[in-house]
This record gives structure tokens, sequence and C-alpha cells, in this order.
């Protein structure tokens, strides 16, 4: 079958890969469908990419806010004009269902709201001096060049968590998607270029995390990292980034219960979850893992809570009639066996 | 899950890779309910990153608080309840970086701060946080008196 290529996005520049190698980017509801071939890029593209950001600092971060904001903006109009398609591409590399893909472009869309927004307020404060005669405020300023490294299960809204305020506030930014799920970042940045952003603002390395992601961390160009993934490459990140002054942002895993009082509304109860267990497959770093339930309703609500699970369509999440979709990949079934 | 069941929990429906016909080139699995689980358990304390839930079962509010705390992760938690004492008294007591009462652990909008406490992170660097967390300060004195002014000494006493 035939399948598209693509390549990193380097200083305004469509690029292959240094190696010259690919990684497939397959739809978890079925491997023979090949999304595409994304770069399996290594410490030389992010060098080029970092080098691309901060030449693209040098200007961007004298754009003034408000204007940095009305780009998040026109891109934030794109995104809705393009929400069903970037649903689609999404559904099919990351396996939710369509409905959770169209709420995942939503958050980005969102985001983009609430960051332009922020472009005039960046606010700062002034404050009196102890000296006559003597005037004191502070500022915020960008970092400079930022590394982003993004998870699969979010593929579009976590990167916009990402990118937005780091832009509004004045950053260039070097992204590294899940080797699992490129294509919504390429389709969120594509927004951002087509709503004019510079070149060489937001740069795209694709590859595995091994290789891209601690080459990132490492960089003595990037400012500082930001990082949503598992706790065990978390602590990696946090470690190496310690060690080299970087200040690192990371968002990791969760345990979360959903406790249930006998006094509770057993339906809502009931509703609430089966939506935070199972949407996304149970792939959300806030999913419902456990439930707590009192004694006096744990009969009556297992009994219901088993029932309906059992009910569940299983399937490619681009059919309508499907509820949960498949997981990322073979070896994610795994973990779950 | 296959540790869960050998340390004593119970597999009420599903749990099982879908292999077969429309499932054959996917990766599926059967959404999977345990039961009997206690906190101990490995499957009570480690995430799965899948759809795989756990039940247990627990006597008092304040045993629920406790249960619920009693893991290394601190990201989300959510309390269904009519009793605004103990909603108020959970949203005070669990020990997570997000509390959701009459609504399920996922949810979370944009402009309030996102991130957990313990294992899960280093703080609400989303979100509402995210603008602290992508810039810096600068703080800046300008000095209008054409005189050499030394800040903690010539404006002591």
């Amino acid at each position: 079958m035939t399948y598209p290529t693509f390549h990193n996005l380097i200083g305004g520049q469509w690029l292959p890969a240094v190696s010259g190698k690919s990684i497939l980017n397959l739809n978890p509801a079925d491997h023979r469908d090949v999304v595409g071939a994304f770069p399996s890029s290594h410490a030389e593209d992010v060098a080029l990419a970092v080098a691309a950001a901060q030449k693209a600092f040098a200007t961007w971060r004298l754009v003034p806010a408000p204007k940095r904001a009305e780009i998040l903006m026109r891109a934030s109009l794109l995104l809705k004009d393009r929400k069903e398609q970037y649903a689609r591409d999404m559904t099919r590399e990351m396996g939710k269902v369509l409905t959770e893909t169209r709420g995942d472009v939503q958050e980005a869309i969102d985001v983009a709201f609430y960051m332009a927004g922020e472009g005039r307020r960046l606010f700062g404060q002034t404050t009196p001096s102890e000296l006559p005669n003597k005037f004191a405020m502070s500022l915020r300023v960008p970092l400079g060049v930022v590394g982003l490294i993004t998870p699969w299960n979010f593929p579009m809204a976590i990167p916009a968590w990402k990118l937005f305020p780091a832009l509004v506030a004045g950053n260039a930014c070097v992204i590294k998607p899940a080797s699992a799920t490129p294509l919504s970042v390429y389709n969120l940045v594509q927004a951002l270029v087509d709503a004019g952003l510079p070149p060489g603002v937001v740069n795209i390395v694709s590859g595995s995390g091994p290789a891209v992601g601690m080459a990132l961390v490492e960089h003595p160009g990037v400012r500082a990292v930001s990082f949503t993934g598992s706790s065990e490459v978390g602590s990696q990140v946090a470690q190496r980034a310690a060690a080299l002054f970087k200040p690192v942002s990371l968002e990791m895993g969760g345990k979360n219960a959903q406790i249930v009082l006998d006094d509770a509304n057993l339906e809502l109860a009931l509703d609430g979850a089966l939506w935070g267990a199972f949407g996304t497959t149970g792939q959300r770093c806030t999913a419902t893992s456990r439930i707590l339930l009192q004694k006096g309703i744990a009969a009556r609500f297992t009994a219901e809570f088993v029932a309906r699970a059992q009910k569940f369509v299983v399937g490619n999440g681009l059919e309508v009639a499907v509820e949960v979709g498949p997981q990322i990949n073979p070896s994610q079934v795994e973990t779950s066996v | 899950m296959a540790i869960a069941l050998a340390e004593g929990a119970k597999l009420l429906t599903g749990g099982h890779p879908l292999t077969e016909g429309a499932y054959a080139h996917g990766a599926f699995f059967e959404p999977a309910v345990l039961g009997s689980v206690t906190p101990t358990m490995r499957i009570a304390r480690e995430e799965v990153f899948g759809p795989v839930v756990s039940l247990m079962e627990f006597d008092s509010f304040e045993q629920a608080i406790e249960i619920a705390n009693s893991t290394d992760y601190g990201l989300s938690a959510a309390i269904y309840t009519k009793d605004v004492n103990r909603a108020f008294t959970a949203i005070r007591d669990l020990e997570a970086g997000i509390a959701y009462i009459n609504a399920p652990t996922i949810g979370a909008e944009v402009h309030l701060p996102f991130g957990g406490v313990k294992h899960t992170g280093n703080g609400h660097r989303e979100g509402l946080g995210a603008i602290d967390f992508f810039t810096t300060w600068k703080a800046v004195y300008v000095d209008y008196s054409d005189k050499l002014q030394r800040a903690q000494i010539d404006n002591a006493e």
C-alpha cells in the first residue's frame, strides 16, 4: 500500500531525518493501515532544530505579546474549520473513538482561545522601592528555546497545552511528538504555520523517546523541558534536567480513585465510573482505576457496573456504534493482560 | 492483571485480548473489572494504563480517604455523595492535584491548574500554571535620584 512520508519541521523547512530512516505510524485498530512514515531522528536532528529555534527566538521574543496572541487566535479558527478531519486523523493513528478525538481537537481550540487572551494579560508587578526616587517592577520574560515532549493519549490537546502558553510568552519551541501519534502534532503545527507563525518558532523533531527526547533534555540550547508521559521516563528526564539546572515540568501517572458513599446518587456514580474507567480505553493519566464502594451499596453497584461494562461495543473508533477503541499497540495490551 | 488474580483479586468481566474476526489486526482488549481488590495488592497501587478497573470495599468515610491516598500517585480523585460536609472534607483531605465532587476523575478544563502531587509530577505547570512555567521574572530597578543609593545601608535607621 502507499502512504505519505512526513519530515521534520526545522526552521520552516521540511527535512528528512539525518539518518534517512523512518518509523511507520500504524492504525491501532488495524495494523495493516499505515498512517504514514515519520522521521526516525537523533541528536543531530535535535541540534539542527535547536539552532533554528535559537535564530527564530531572536526576533520572536520582540514581537509584542498581543500580536503573538493574534496568531494563536487565527490558529484556533483554523482548528475549528479542520476539526472533523483532524479528529478522524487522530482516531486513525491513536484509536480512541471519534467523539473523543473531536473533544481532543476542541481542547486544543480551547487552549488557543485561553492563551490568546493571555497575550494581553502577561502581568508583571510594580512595588514601592525602599529608597527615594527609585522605581521597582518585575517583568515576565520568555525562557528562550524550550523542549516539549508529548504523549500519545492526547495527541493534539497535550501538545497544545504546552505549545500555546510557551508561544504567547515569547519562547521558541522544539517539540517531539509521541512516535505512535505524530500526525496530530503535524496537524496542530500546520494550523499555526497557516495562521502566520514565523519559520523556526516551532520545530518538530520526530523519533523515539530515547533518541530524541533525551537529546532535547541534554542540549545546552534548551532552557526548559515540559514532559508528559510515564513516571519511569519522567524520572530520567528530571534527573538529567536537574544536573543541567533546567526547569522541568513533569506530568505523569495516576492511580485515581472514585469513592462512592452509601448516600450517593447511584446512577450518577455508575455513569461517572464507566466513563472514568473506560473512556479513552482507560488510557488517560486521570482514568479511574480504583472504585471504592461503601459496603451498603457495594453489591448493587458492582452488579450494575459489571452488567454495563459487558455491554460496551469494542472496535474501530471511526465506527459510530463503537464505544471503546483499541489500545495504542499490542505491547500496551500486554501490560493490561 | 495476571498478578492481581494471583494475589486474590477476582475477574468479574472481560480481561482478554480480542484477536478474532474484526479484531484480528488491532490491539483490542475487553474492558476488565476486578473485584475483591485490597489496598496492598499491586493492582491497587500500580498504573495499568488500559481498560482495567479495580473494585474495592470500605466501611467508613475515613477509611475511604485513607485507601484513596494509599498510593504513590496523586493526580485525580472523585467522590460521590449528597453530604456536603463529607464532600468538603474530601476536598480537603484527598491527596490529589484535582478533586471532583459528583463527577468522574476525568474531565479537566483548560483554564484551571492541571497537575498532581507525589509521584504524579512536580506541580501544576499546565493550564493556569503554564505561563508561570514558560516565563521567568526580571526584577527591574530604575533609580532617578542621580546619586548612588545603597540598598539596606543608606536607608537604615
